[in-house]
């Protein structure tokens, strides 16, 4: 429990003569839990198979915030549109929130009943946490003779995103979802009519055709959309196969006392439920205050396959 | 030996290190080597002053007015549907409206108290006096235009709710604040030089300390004469202050403009800051002269019948046919003959017959309207009207006669040597122009006994109109915008309509408007629990009737 932190930038009554504010406020409470676990499976003359697993789970939590403080944002995390990291007391500090669907008292979707499209609700709500659920890394060396091999495979399970990208792609016409813009539709939900929380809502029947309504795509269509949730992933963050020269290559050189050759390959390959590109985003740096920005996708580019050869050369 | 005593020194300036950097807040002790938290008392005053029209981030008294300018009508928004024609309070998130609000608690605030303590310190008695000066001027403003507002626990960086205190509260702070302002502006000793006054001075009255104690006592004229619903009114309280305040056209506090290539080195109503243009009904900001004034000035109205009044040209904008008019509240422009729109305040024509240059030219822009234009924050004129109608209230009516004939001989002057620039040669004010206007019956009661209240508040209105707009508004307020002048049946505001049925605001229930909701930004997102014991949560808030205007 972090209790009474110092809030760096926020904002209240400008009685206080400035407009952003610090002062030791707001509670948070982060607690995780690591298990990380060595073996080896196989160790032989020849061959030896070491491995290292490692798990990580978090929980997070906003105790508390000043009673004037609706919700505290990380300003860095706004790139895009009505999405942000923000803390509400009560959520959790790894939070997305955002502008969502208007909803009745069931859940359904209000519909405009003179537009038959949904409603923005206008308001920062949590939409989203980007905290995974756990992350599991493995690590392996076979060493066989003279090569090693050796591999880290990367697992994260659960977190959100906000995949910015693709809003901005829907508004723009260019992502997939728009493909059947000529397609009439009539979106399930029920007329904001003012029996939307009676027992018997309207239900909607009005057809529309989003290519000739583009405030389907737009005002109709609020951040909520675009947050993914639960992303998983896993990855070959890196592989490398290695062959140690005996010393007798290099017995002449007296000044060298190794030599080996490599070729590492990273991120190889990586299997994701992501809609977007690379689900290991950051919409800003690492040196971002506080929980910082990553889980925000605002057209950031996926890690690229690398492939290094090499020679390492002790002396 | 030696290695312990050294071990244990060490230990020693550790720990003197941590017990006293536990006392120290962070500004203390960690100095930020590329901005000092403490700056030359000389540097905070240019700030401050701009901040009494509009500053160089556009806030300011000039950002307010193109809105609340139309609660008395001194202008009407070129299209309808406009909020604030309409007596209408600001609503939902917006922060139109809300500039006095920011500069007084954030452009100035923080800024002004580090002048006040600093000079102090640094024995500069002149820049706390004119410190002090600056937030009593800006208190009084602040509480004249949203009511109850944070006083008492006001600036204090440990607090996260603030409480508001009454408007009485605030009265009795500024008249604290301009005593002692006055001692301070009396010291001469220390480094209270003029010299060093005028370093940071020099875009207000240039060190001239005898100019910032007038400043002072206008605004206690002002504090004492807001209150003449009450019956504890002191006429005599308020002509004593008036006698001691400006008096002459020379000693108005004006805040300048170097009027650079630099955007916020100018006006903010001049063409470069281009703060009046926008057209769409959302911001308001697109004003022209109402009906209301062009009435009072063209011989139109019924008080001042078929005289016409020189300083028209002066103040206001003609148009194809070379006449005076004003826009209807809640009408706009579209309504009225191509050939009488009046043009906008940077000469454009708005008969769509006429060619304009653009952007606009500030060769043609008059008055307060110019880049370079000076911005009056109190002048002469004004506070000869105030004693004029303090002393009338008294029963004094020679006496009032005297002040009502000097406040406008002093708006005359004040125009002509102040504000002649770019005026039409054919317009150009001549002594015998001022003369025959002067002499005329309608505007000029043969006798002290045949001054009413409607010359000396109509003429203060024409000579206020434009720059001096919250002290007008304060003015109409006192009257409840129709009140009666007892025994003469008549409006003492006469021909001013106040907005009814369609033309009134749907959330004002029928009343007038008597104060604006404090700002969104600060208070609403912020400090909405207090809101809610004030009752500023209200949609008709703004309905509100103030304290000062109350018996």
């Amino acid at each position: 429990m972090n209790e009474k932190q110092i809030a760096e930038n926020f904002r209240a009554s400008y009685a206080t003569g400035y407009v952003l504010n610090t002062l030791n406020v707001g509670t948070t409470r982060n607690q995780g839990v690591e298990v990380s676990l060595d073996f080896t499976p196989v160790k032989s003359k020849k061959l030896t198979w070491t491995s290292q697993i490692n798990f990580n789970h978090m929980w997070n939590e906003v105790i508390s915030l000043p009673g004037n403080v609706p919700e505290f944002y990380i300003s860095d995390s706004w790139v895009y549109a009505n999405a942000r990291g923000g803390l509400v007391t009560g959520g959790p500090t790894t939070s997305i929130t955002s502008f969502g669907y208007s909803r009745n008292n069931k859940g359904d979707l209000l519909i405009n009943p003179t537009t038959g499209l949904p409603i923005s609700d206008g308001a920062f709500k949590v939409h989203g946490d980007r905290n995974p659920d756990f992350t599991l890394g493995w690590t392996n060396s076979l060493k066989f003779k003279n090569f090693t091999l050796s591999f880290l495979l990367d697992s994260k399970v659960g977190g959100d995103i906000f995949n910015a990208t693709e809003m901005y792609l829907t508004i723009a016409g260019l992502s997939k979802r728009t493909d059947d813009r000529y397609t009439p539709r009539v979106i399930k939900g029920v007329l904001n009519d003012g029996l939307q929380n009676s027992a018997t809502p309207t239900v909607n029947n009005i057809a529309i055709v989003p290519a000739y309504n583009q405030a389907f795509y737009t005002t109709a269509m609020p951040e909520e959309e675009f947050i993914q949730k639960d992303v998983n992933w896993v990855r070959l963050r890196e592989l490398t196969f290695k062959y140690t020269f005996p010393a007798n290559v290099y017995r002449r050189l007296r000044s060298v006392t190794s030599l080996s050759a490599f070729v590492t390959g990273n991120d190889l390959f990586m299997f994701s439920n992501y809609l977007g590109a690379d689900p290991a985003v950051n919409a800003n740096t690492a040196g971002t205050r506080g929980v910082g920005a990553w889980g925000f996708d605002y057209g950031n580019t996926p890690t690229p396959i690398s492939i290094n050869l090499g020679f390492k050369v002790g002396f | 030996m030696k290695k312990i005593i050294s071990t244990l020194s060490i230990t020693a300036i550790l720990l003197a290190v941590f017990v006293t950097s536990c006392n120290k807040k962070i500004d203390d002790a960690y100095a930020n080597p590329n901005a000092d938290v403490r700056v030359p008392v000389e540097t905070i005053l240019p700030g401050l002053i701009s901040c009494m029209a509009g500053n160089g981030a556009g806030h300011g008294p000039l950002n307010d007015y193109r809105f609340i300018g139309k609660y008395v009508q001194n202008f009407a928004f070129c299209n309808t549907g406009g909020q604030y024609d309409q007596m209408g309070g600001t609503t939902g998130s917006s922060d139109n409206a809300a500039s006095l609000w920011r500069i007084h608690y954030f452009d100035i605030g923080q800024n002004c108290m580090n002048m006040i303590k600093w000079g102090q310190e640094e024995e500069k008695w002149n820049y706390a006096g004119v410190g002090k000066a600056i937030f009593a001027y800006s208190w009084l403003a602040l509480t004249d235009y949203h009511g109850e507002v944070i006083l008492k626990e006001s600036f204090n960086t440990g607090q996260l709710t603030f409480k508001y205190d009454t408007q009485e509260d605030v009265y009795n702070y500024v008249r604290q604040l301009c005593r002692e302002s006055i001692d301070l502006l009396n010291r001469t000793d220390g480094k209270s030089t003029a010299t060093n006054l005028a370093v940071g001075d020099q875009y207000f009255y240039g060190g001239d300390v005898a100019k910032w104690k007038k400043f002072v006592y206008s605004i206690m004229a002002r504090s004492f004469h807001h209150l003449t619903n009450k019956a504890t009114y002191s006429a005599d309280s308020v002509v004593k202050y008036c006698d001691l305040a400006i008096n002459d056209n020379l000693d108005n506090a004006m805040v300048k403009f170097a009027g650079t290539s630099v955007s916020g080195t100018n006006n903010f109503w001049g063409p470069l800051r281009g703060n009046l243009g926008s057209t769409s009904i959302g911001t308001e900001t697109a004003m022209r002269q109402s009906t209301f004034i062009a009435n009072l000035m063209n011989g139109a109205g019924t008080f001042f019948t078929g005289v016409q009044d020189p300083r028209a040209w002066y103040i206001l904008r003609g148009n194809t046919n070379g006449t005076i008019k004003g826009v209807d509240m809640n009408k706009g422009q579209t309504v009225i003959a191509a050939a009488d729109r009046c043009e906008s305040f940077w000469g454009i024509s708005q008969n769509p017959s006429v060619s304009n240059t653009t952007p606009s030219n500030d060769a043609n822009c008059r008055f307060i309207f110019r880049n370079a234009a000076p911005f009056p924050v109190v002048t002469a004129t004004e506070i000869a009207f105030i004693k004029a109608e303090a002393l009338y209230r008294k029963g004094d009516k020679p006496g009032a006669l005297a002040a009502y004939t000097d406040g406008i001989s002093k708006h005359f002057d004040m125009l002509t040597t102040q504000f002649a620039t770019n005026v039409p040669a054919a317009k150009v004010i001549t002594p015998a122009m001022k003369a025959a206007y002067m002499a005329d019956p309608k505007v000029m009661p043969a006798t002290a006994a045949a001054l009413s209240l409607s010359h000396i508040m109509l003429q203060k209105y024409i000579a206020l109109w434009g720059y001096d707009v919250l002290e007008t508004w304060t003015d109409m307020r006192r009257y409840h915008y129709s009140d009666q002048e007892t025994g003469t049946g008549r409006q003492v505001y006469v021909d001013f309509v106040k907005p009814s049925g369609g033309d009134l605001f749907i959330n004002n229930n029928g009343k007038m408007v008597y104060r604006v909701r404090p700002r969104f930004n600060s208070e609403y997102v912020w400090n909405i629990e207090e809101l809610g014991r004030i009752g500023a949560t209200a949609l008709d808030y703004h309905t509100k009737e103030m304290w000062f205007s109350q018996p």
